[in-house]
C-alpha cells in the first residue's frame, strides 16, 4: 500500500510530455518514481547505478557529458538519460553536479510503459535527434484538415421532409442561399437534392414541381459523421466525386449540416488573405484608412490557427504595399506625374514581409538622378503625404526617421551606391547596427529597375570578407535569453516577471543570420523564410540546418502573433507562463539551436574571433 | 536523556547504524495535521510519511490517512482543505498510531519541529493508555536554526525564517504545495537531505556527531 505525495504527481503533470497522461495514469507512474537528492558526493552511488533510466530534474544544476565529449548544462525541467533508453548502443553519460538538487528517476520499465503513448515517445525521439520539435510547424499548413467537422459547421442543417413539394424545397434552398438540401424521413437522412438535380431532373425534363421532393432526390447519399475531420470529408468527396456531403451526428445519426466543396476552398485559403482584396478596392484616403483600421480586428477574428500566423506577416506586408501604391496613386492624381523616375523602397520587416501589428514604417525613395529644386520639392511633398497617410492607416511612423519623408532617404541611385560603399568600409558594430536595416530591402512602387540596378551593384561590395566578418560579429553579439544552465533569462514587463522579448531575442537573431548568409551568397531577396529556403537549396547552409532555422523562425513568429492577437498587444514581449509545457521546451530548444547557429556563423565568417 | 545513545543500543535495527554515516541510516519523514495546538484538546486530522535512505525517497511504504474524529471541528479544516465528510471517512487514530510505531526501532524519524509532533504523539499514546516506544528524531527546523546561528529555537515559536517553505527556499528547493501531511513529509525529507549535504559534503558524519554538533537530534 502506498500513497503518493501530491507534489510528485503535480510536477509530472506539469512536465511535458507527461502532461499527455490522465491523472490515474500519472498516479501509476508516480508510484514507481524514485526521488533522489543528488549531490556531487552521492551521484555515482545513486544516478549512475540507476541507468538506464529517464531522469527529470526538479531542482539543482547539472552538467551532462556524453561519449563524444559534448556537454550540456541542465537544470529544472530538463531531462537526461533518454538517449540510452532509446538506443542501448549510445548515450553513455557522466554527470557533474554543479549544484545539488532533486531528480526524479523514471525506471526503464516505466519508460517503456509510457512509450505506448506515441506523443510521449516522439517527444524523446525528437529530443534525441537534438532537433527542435518541429511537428507543430510541419502540421501547421495542414492543421485545418484535422479539425473536427463540428468545429467548422457554421449553421444548422438545411433539411426538409421527403413528402414536401419540389418547389417548396427549391424555395427553402433560395431562402437560405444554399446549393443543396438534405431530405429526411422522420428527421433521418434519406436523400439529398442539389442545384444540379433541380436543373437536370426538373427544369430540363419539365418535371412537375408540385411532386414530392423524394421523387428527384439522390437516394442513400454518402455521409460523414460529425466527429470526423475535414481530411476524411475531402477524401470521401474525391472518392465519390461529389460536391456535397451531409454531416450526421455520430450518436443519433440526425443531420448536423453539410460540407461543400466551397467550404473546403474557404478553409484552405485561410481567411486572412481576404483583407488584401478589400484594400485594393479603396478609392480614396478615407476608405483606405477605414479599411486599414479594421485589420487588427480582422486578424484577431480570423487568424486562429498556426498556419494563419505563418502568413499573417506576409498578408500585413502585402496590405501595406498596396496601401503605399494606392497613396502614391492618390498623390499623382492630385499633383500630376512625377518629374523623374523614382522607386519607393521599403526596409526591415515590411521588406522581409514579416510585419506585425506593432511594426513601424521603414521606407525610402530612390531617384533616377540627383533632382533639381523643383523635382526635389515634388518628391518631398509626395513622401510626406505617403508617410503621413500610412501613419493614419495605423502603420506607425518610424521613430528612427527611416522614412522617405526624411531628405537623407531620397537619394539618387548613384548617391545610394556611394553610401553603400561607405558602409562596407566602416565596419564598426555601431555602424552595422545603423545600416543593418537597409540590407533587407524591397521595391514596392515606381520604377523597379532603379532598385534592381542598386541591388546588383552593391551586392558585390557586400560580399567582402572583412565586411561579412563584421556583420557576423554583430549578428552574434545579441545573445539568446538562456543562462549557461539553460534557464530562461527573463525581463520584467507589465508587472510580469517571466517575460522574454521574442523579437529582439529570437526572431531578429535568425533574421540577422539569414541576412548574413544571404549577403555572402549575393542573394537579394529580403524575406527570412525565403532566404533560408534558397540558402538550403544552393548549399550555402546545410539543408537540414536551414530547414531547422526556418522552422524555429516560424515557431517564434507564431508565438508572437498569438501573443499580439490574444492580448491585443503591439509589443513582442511574451510571458513564459502563457506558454504550454511543450512550448516551453520547444522555445528552449529553439534558443539553443539559434545559439549554435550563431557560433557556426561566427566561426565561418570571423574565424571564431568575436 | 543523557544515556540516549546507550538506550538505543540493542534496541532494534538502528543499532546496526551506530558507526555508519548518516546517509546510510533508514529515515522516516513524517508530518501531521492537528485541529488545535492545545495538547489537551488536540485531535489528529491526518498523518503522512515516507521512507528513504541514501538520499533517496521511496514510495513503497509511503502513507497518507485522514484520521477519524469525533466532536466539533475547529478552524483547522478550512486551512487544511479537509471537509467534515473527508474526516469522517478516515482511519481511527489508534490504527495510524500502531502503523507508525512499527518504525520506532527501525528508522530515524525526520520532522520539521519535532517537539510539537512528538509531544502530540505522546499525548495520543497516553490516551490509549500506552507508553510510547523510544523514537530517535532529527528536527530539520533545529538544523535550520542552528545554521542561522540562532541556537536552539524556542519551542512553539516558529520564526518566519524557520518555516518549512523558507528553509527549503534557502536550498532552492521548489515551494511545497499547501499543507498536506504527506507532501510536507516528503518536503521535510528533501530538506533534510539538502541540509545534510550542506553540513557534511563528504558524507562522513554519524548520528552521534550530529547530536554533538547541534540540538536537532533527540530521543522521545
Amino acid at each position: 500500500m502506498s500513497d503518493i505525495p501530491q507534489q510528485v504527481v503535480q510536477y509530472l503533470s506539469a512536465s511535458a510530455p507527461f502532461d499527455v497522461f490522465d491523472e490515474d495514469t500519472l498516479h501509476g507512474i508516480a508510484k514507481r518514481v524514485q526521488v533522489v537528492y543528488v549531490t556531487p558526493q552521492n551521484c555515482d552511488a545513486t544516478l549512475m547505478q540507476m541507468m538506464p533510466s529517464l531522469f527529470l530534474i526538479q531542482s539543482g544544476q547539472f552538467t551532462i557529458h556524453d561519449e563524444n565529449g559534448n556537454e550540456r548544462f541542465l537544470s529544472e525541467g530538463d531531462y537526461f538519460g533518454y538517449i540510452k533508453l532509446l538506443d542501448k548502443q549510445v548515450g553513455n553519460i557522466t554527470i557533474d553536479v554543479d549544484s545539488p538538487g532533486i531528480v526524479y528517476v523514471i525506471s526503464e520499465t516505466s519508460f517503456i510503459d509510457c512509450s505506448q503513448n506515441r506523443q510521449f515517445l516522439s517527444f524523446f525521439k525528437a529530443a534525441k535527434d537534438d532537433v527542435l520539435q518541429n511537428q507543430a510547424v510541419s502540421e501547421s499548413n495542414t492543421m485545418w484538415l484535422y479539425r473536427p467537422l463540428c468545429e467548422i459547421l457554421e449553421r444548422s442543417p438545411i433539411a426538409i421532409e421527403q413528402d414536401v413539394s419540389i418547389q417548396k424545397a427549391a424555395e427553402v434552398m433560395s431562402e437560405n442561399s444554399v446549393s443543396s438540401i438534405i431530405i429526411t424521413e422522420q428527421e433521418h437522412l434519406i436523400g439529398i437534392v442539389t442545384d444540379r438535380d433541380l436543373r437536370n431532373r426538373v427544369v430540363a425534363t419539365g418535371f412537375d414541381i408540385q411532386m414530392p421532393v423524394h421523387t428527384i432526390m439522390t437516394e442513400k447519399p454518402a455521409y460523414i459523421l460529425h466527429n470526423q475531420n475535414m481530411f476524411s470529408a475531402i477524401a470521401l468527396m474525391s472518392e465519390k466525386n461529389i460536391h456535397h456531403l451531409p454531416i450526421l451526428h455520430s450518436d443519433d445519426r440526425k443531420p448536423m449540416g453539410m460540407v461543400t466543396t466551397s467550404d473546403v476552398v474557404r478553409q484552405q485559403r485561410g481567411n486572412v488573405v481576404f483583407m488584401i482584396g478589400e484594400i485594393a478596392k479603396a478609392e480614396n484616403l478615407y476608405q483606405l484608412t477605414r479599411l486599414a483600421w479594421q485589420m487588427p480586428q480582422y486578424f484577431a477574428a480570423n487568424a486562429k490557427r498556426a498556419g494563419d500566423f505563418d502568413i499573417a506577416g506576409k498578408v500585413l506586408s502585402q496590405a501595406t504595399d498596396i496601401m503605399t501604391r494606392k497613396l502614391i496613386e492618390f498623390f499623382i492624381d492630385q499633383h500630376g506625374e512625377p518629374p523623374l523616375d523614382y522607386c519607393w523602397v521599403v526596409y526591415g520587416s515590411q521588406a522581409r514581409q514579416d510585419q506585425t501589428m506593432g511594426s513601424d514604417q521603414d521606407n525610402a525613395l530612390l531617384l533616377a538622378e540627383d533632382p533639381n529644386e523643383a523635382q526635389a520639392e515634388y518628391f518631398a511633398k509626395m513622401s510626406k503625404y505617403v508617410c503621413k497617410s500610412l501613419g493614419k492607416c495605423g502603420i506607425k511612423l518610424c521613430p528612427g526617421n527611416i522614412m522617405a519623408s526624411n531628405p537623407k532617404l531620397r537619394l539618387s541611385v548613384g548617391a545610394a551606391l556611394k553610401q553603400a560603399r561607405g558602409w562596407v568600409r566602416q565596419f564598426t558594430s555601431e555602424a552595422i547596427l545603423e545600416f543593418n536595416i537597409f540590407l533587407d530591402a524591397r521595391a514596392v512602387a515606381g520604377e523597379r529597375l532603379l532598385f534592381k540596378r542598386l541591388q546588383q551593384e552593391r551586392k558585390k561590395s557586400f560580399k567582402e570578407s572583412m565586411f561579412l566578418a563584421a556583420v557576423a560579429r554583430t549578428a552574434s553579439s545579441q545573445a539568446v535569453p538562456l543562462s549557461i544552465f539553460n534557464k530562461f533569462v527573463y525581463q520584467k514587463h507589465n508587472g510580469k516577471k517571466d517575460c522574454i522579448n521574442i523579437k529582439n531575442n529570437g526572431v531578429a537573431l535568425i533574421n540577422d543570420l539569414a541576412r548574413l548568409y544571404a549577403l555572402s551568397a549575393g542573394i537579394t531577396i529580403p524575406g527570412t523564410v525565403e532566404r533560408l529556403n534558397i540558402l538550403g537549396e544552393i548549399g550555402t547552409i546545410n539543408k537540414k540546418d536551414a530547414d531547422n532555422l526556418r522552422d524555429i523562425w516560424l515557431f517564434l513568429n507564431r508565438l508572437r502573433w498569438r501573443h499580439q492577437l490574444r492580448n491585443n498587444a503591439t509589443d513582442n514581449i511574451i510571458s513564459i507562463s502563457d506558454l504550454s509545457s511543450i512550448e516551453k521546451h520547444q522555445l528552449k530548444a529553439a534558443f539553443k539551436s539559434i545559439q549554435r547557429a550563431q557560433d557556426v556563423a561566427l566561426n565561418r565568417f570571423s574565424g571564431g574571433l568575436s | 536523556m543523557k544515556n540516549w545513545f546507550a538506550s538505543m543500543i540493542g534496541k532494534g535495527i538502528l543499532a546496526d547504524y551506530v558507526d555508519s554515516p548518516l546517509s546510510e541510516v533508514p529515515f522516516l519523514a513524517l508530518d501531521f495535521e492537528f485541529n488545535s495546538l492545545n495538547k489537551k484538546q488536540v485531535k489528529f486530522m491526518s498523518a503522512g510519511w515516507v521512507t528513504g535512505q541514501q538520499f533517496q525517497i521511496h514510495y513503497e511504504h509511503s502513507y497518507y490517512r485522514l484520521i477519524r474524529a469525533k466532536g466539533d471541528l475547529q478552524q483547522s479544516p478550512i486551512i487544511h482543505g479537509l471537509t467534515a465528510r473527508d474526516i469522517a471517512q478516515g482511519v481511527h487514530a489508534k490504527e495510524m498510531y500502531s502503523a507508525l510505531m512499527e518504525y520506532a526501532p527501525t528508522h530515524v524519524w525526520i520532522l520539521h519541529n519535532a517537539f510539537l509532533d512528538m509531544n502530540m504523539l505522546k499525548e495520543l499514546a497516553y490516551r490509549f493508555g500506552e507508553a510510547m516506544p523510544a523514537v530517535t528524531t532529527i528536527d530539520t527546523m533545529q538544523l535550520a536554526l542552528h545554521k542561522l546561528g540562532k541556537g536552539s529555537g524556542q519551542y512553539g515559536v516558529k520564526h518566519d525564517a524557520a518555516t518549512l517553505d523558507s528553509c527549503r527556499r534557502r536550498f532552492d528547493l521548489p515551494s511545497s504545495p499547501l499543507h498536506n501531511a504527506l507532501s510536507d513529509a516528503q518536503a521535510t525529507l528533501e530538506l533534510f537531505y539538502a541540509q545534510l549535504y550542506d553540513m557534511d559534503p563528504r558524507a562522513k558524519m554519524r548520528l552521534k556527531d550530529l547530536k554533538a554538533m547541534t540540538s536537532a537530534v533527540k530521543v522521545y
